[in-house]
């Protein structure tokens, strides 16, 4: 086989991983991003709740 | 019914805010270190095939790429049929999950072949049965994709998936045996006909092993992302 050959077999693995690990990225990006929706949504539920009954029992 | 009014199930209950567990953990380092001995099994211990040359080292990835989108979309399949059956929205959430992973795997053993193609058909690309119907599974479930993504009514998306996912599975068969059906530039079967040498066989199986167990790790992952949108919405649902 000519040697430039090489090139594709190069390039095939190559892309392989480079789009498997940009997959793995991108999912992680997403998990990292709703966790962060997540903790967020959960914090301002804590903070809007003692701000509530508070309210509730003036007295 | 609204699906995302829906109580979460225990176990979606208990993914501590979408943490990777132990066994999460576990399959990332097994993949790790199985990704390196199949890249070893494919360039190192496999011998050089005579007639194609090194260039034939893309069979292990690609075919291993290959067997796991079948893999995938008779997941979806198999997800599609028990959503339709008893409206589970578990098994309808298996069945998106799978889909995406399998376009991607798709696309890879499209690229692939195409670059194995090159050097020793002369051509990127040609209308042969085989990569023909490849092309044609893979287009159903970039269609399957975007109608879940761009369906506004969540369940009747789910419902219309089901269907295509059902119907899209149909392709799975016809690419597999497309070879034997019509007369193809694409190689014959070689791994079931037993024709594959010992050692070129060990690196294939390898390589398979190794995407399964990656395939695994990422439908987890993939999952679990789907469970913090749930519980998000769900949030957002009882704040608003």
């Amino acid at each position: 086989m000519p040697p430039q050959n090489l090139v594709y077999l190069f390039a095939a693995y190559s892309i392989i991983m480079v789009v498997l690990i940009g997959y793995m990225l991108f999912l992680s990006q997403q998990i990292g991003d709703l966790r962060h929706q997540l903790t967020a949504l959960r914090r301002q539920r804590s903070e809007g709740t003692p701000a509530k009954s508070t309210r509730r029992t003036p007295g | 019914m609204n699906v995302r009014t829906l109580p979460l199930p225990k176990e979606r209950q208990e993914t501590r805010g979408g943490t990777l567990d132990w066994l999460d953990w576990l399959l990332a380092a097994v993949c790790a270190i199985g990704f390196v001995v199949a890249l070893y099994a494919a360039f190192v211990y496999a011998p050089t095939e005579a007639v194609q040359g090194d260039v034939q080292r893309i069979f292990y990835f690609h075919v291993s790429l290959a067997w796991l989108a079948y893999l995938a979309f008779f997941v979806v399949f198999l997800g599609s049929v028990v959503y339709l059956w008893k409206r589970s929205e578990w098994w309808d959430t298996v069945a998106r999950c799978s889909a995406e992973i399998g376009v991607v795997l798709t696309t890879l053993v499209l690229i692939t072949g195409s670059l194995w193609g090159r050097p020793i058909w002369g051509t990127w690309w040609t209308w042969d049965a085989r990569l023909t119907t490849t092309l044609i599974l893979w287009a159903i479930y970039v269609v399957y994709l975007m109608l879940r993504a761009y369906s506004s009514d969540r369940m009747r998306g789910a419902r219309y998936g089901a269907i295509l996912g059902i119907i899209g599975f149909a392709d799975v068969p016809i690419v597999q045996m497309s070879v034997v059906w019509w007369r193809t530039l694409h190689p014959q079967p070689v791994i079931e006909e037993g024709a594959l040498p010992p050692q070129m066989l060990i690196a294939f199986m390898i390589s398979l092993v190794v995407f399964t167990v990656f395939y695994v790790f990422l439908m987890r992952v993939r999952v679990r992302i789907e469970w913090l949108k749930e519980e998000i919405a769900q949030l957002q649902e009882s704040e608003g």
